[in-house]
């Protein structure tokens, strides 16, 4: 069988989930909230650039830019109006994920209402979209080239300020001790309004891909959660590049898996979204801390070292 | 010269969990002040809440002549309040190296911190060889080194440590207390907690004992140690 096409399809989708998990990811290692608000991070982010591609006479760029605003302009204002008052009031985290599941609602009605008054409960981004050229039966189009490129850029990019930058590595800090960043001097309020930023702006643009890529309504996000958490999950919620593994497997778990299920064991492909919830409750079951501390380069180097 | 912290009344806990009671320390600057007592006793929750991680029910903590009891710990740090925790007192995702970065995070002068991280590694020769390791896979040993040299860091005028030799080797001891003796020639004052009360009380200038989460007993070490009440409560007859 050709699996040109469900791989493309795969690593597109593998390259926005990954980008949306990481938003969690990042959220969560730092502030422990189950944040399923993140959902209507990703909504916003597609309708904002849907919006200003085709009804602000925007480029995609700039509209993109906006996404990246403005989904972060939502993440703090969750954060300052709902976790941090009930985390201030020793809130446990099962209550803040009641919480985020309250306030993903809330937004996500105000998306339906203000897209149902203006008409608009499905809309894309009309970009022009050239064939470019064919890798197998898949088509290479210029909507891959915005995916695959903002994609890696944005992971470059958060590599290199979790590892270079003062604000990066006190993150990772807070993360891993949030009481001794304190003792540390860290002004750990501000930097976790740069984190949510950084948090909702990343899942605000693969949203505002999405939105070049495919339909946005108001349930998009909501849609893609599942998603999001299978592969945060996958990260051990914590790790960076486990996340990152753990949105390409999504991806090819959905589409090559199952087209692969489809074609030898007739498998319906209206199973895809059991996939992620499977590998879900198969991290918890049998490694609850996902790819978090697989040790790739180690494992490499003893390999090398014994066939030697 | 003068009280540097001085706590007044204090009636501080976790929640709605009162765990000292009514307790008042002077800390002379550029002194040893050390805090003793059995297990349990609210000597660590003393120290936390100096730096304003517990909650205040009652009473002041004033630090240098001004109340900070309402200040968050960054605030604090900020104002030369050093703390070593007794557990958990490194970031062990991130290397030796940017833990002392970490340690010097109020510091804008990127020389300065370069110039620091070089001093610490002289003082803390392991850390030299570790420093681009993870914190998370040193030893005992080696982790409270690197606490000491990440609160050191920044330059603190007052340094907390929390029981800074618990279940370490005698000789690694032996290390970090000639290390603290060192630490308070440099001209830091030291509030240290103990629960080896005789080391503790050897060291130190003025000496208060907890029980129950009150201060029962104070005075100079020395003192301390020949008084025939807290022998036989504290130390049992040799």
């Amino acid at each position: 069988m050709d699996l040109s096409v469900p791989l493309m399809n795969s690593l597109t989708l593998g390259c926005m989930y990954t980008m949306m998990a990481l938003g969690l990811t990042m959220s969560y290692s730092v502030t422990k909230i189950s944040n399923f608000a993140h959902a209507e991070l990703v909504t916003l982010g597609g309708y904002i650039t849907a919006l200003g591609v085709n009804y602000w006479g925007l480029g995609l760029p700039t509209s993109l830019a906006l996404s990246f605003v403005g989904s972060g302009l939502l993440a703090i204002l969750m954060d300052e109006l709902v976790y941090k008052p009930l985390i201030k009031r020793g809130s446990r985290p099962l209550f803040l994920l009641v919480a985020s599941i309250g306030v993903g609602l809330v937004v996500r009605y105000l998306i339906f209402i203000y897209a149902d008054l203006n008409g608009i409960i499905t809309i894309q981004a009309l970009t022009k979209v050239e064939v470019l050229g064919k890798i197998g039966r898949a088509a290479l189009t210029t909507v891959h080239l915005w995916v695959f490129p903002i994609s890696i850029v944005s992971v470059i990019l958060l590599h290199l300020m979790f590892h270079h930058t003062k604000p990066g590595k006190a993150l990772r800090a807070m993360a891993d001790n949030e009481d001794l960043a304190r003792v540390s001097g860290i002004r750990i309020y501000r930097l976790r309004r740069f984190m949510w930023i950084i948090a909702g702006g990343i899942t605000g643009i693969a949203g505002g891909l999405w939105a070049v890529y495919s339909i946005v309504t108001p349930e998009t996000g909501w849609m893609a959660l599942l998603r999001i958490f299978a592969a945060s999950i996958l990260g051990g919620l914590t790790s960076f590049w486990g996340t990152i593994a753990g949105g390409i497997i999504i991806g090819l778990a959905e589409n090559v898996g199952i087209s692969v299920m489809n074609e030898y064991f007739n498998v319906s492909t209206a199973y895809r979204p059991l996939i992620s919830f499977v590998i879900i409750v198969m991290v918890f079951l049998f490694r609850p801390s996902g790819l978090a501390g697989v040790d790739v380069v180690g494992w490499v180097k003893r390999r090398l070292g014994r066939e030697e | 010269m003068g009280a540097i912290i001085e706590a007044k009344g204090i009636t501080a806990g976790y929640g709605k969990a009162v765990i000292i009671q009514d307790v008042n320390i002077e800390v002379e600057e550029g002194k040893i002040t050390a805090i003793v007592g059995p297990n349990g006793s609210g000597k660590s929750t003393f120290l936390k809440t100096i730096f304003g991680l517990t909650r205040v029910f009652k009473g002041n903590v004033y630090y240098d002549g001004k109340d900070v009891t309402r200040l968050p710990p960054e605030e604090r740090a900020r104002m030369g309040l050093g703390y070593v925790p007794q557990v958990n007192n490194i970031f062990p995702n991130l290397t030796v190296l940017e833990n002392l970065e970490m340690g010097a995070y109020s510091i804008e002068s990127k020389e300065q911190v370069r110039a620091e991280i070089e001093e610490m590694m002289e003082i803390f020769p392991i850390l030299k060889e570790r420093k681009r390791q993870k914190a998370g896979s040193l030893s005992g040993g080696e982790r409270q080194m690197l606490a000491m040299a990440m609160a050191l860091m920044g330059k603190p005028k007052v340094l907390l440590l929390d029981e800074p030799a618990a279940a370490l080797a005698p000789k690694v001891v032996n290390q970090i207390f000639s290390r603290i003796k060192a630490i308070v020639e440099s001209g830091v004052t030291v509030l240290l907690v103990e629960q080896h009360a005789r080391r503790a009380l050897s060291l130190c200038d003025m000496g208060y004992v907890m029980s129950s989460g009150r201060v029962v007993m104070k005075g100079p070490g020395s003192e301390l140690l020949s008084d025939e009440k807290f022998i036989e409560a504290f130390l049992g007859r040799a």
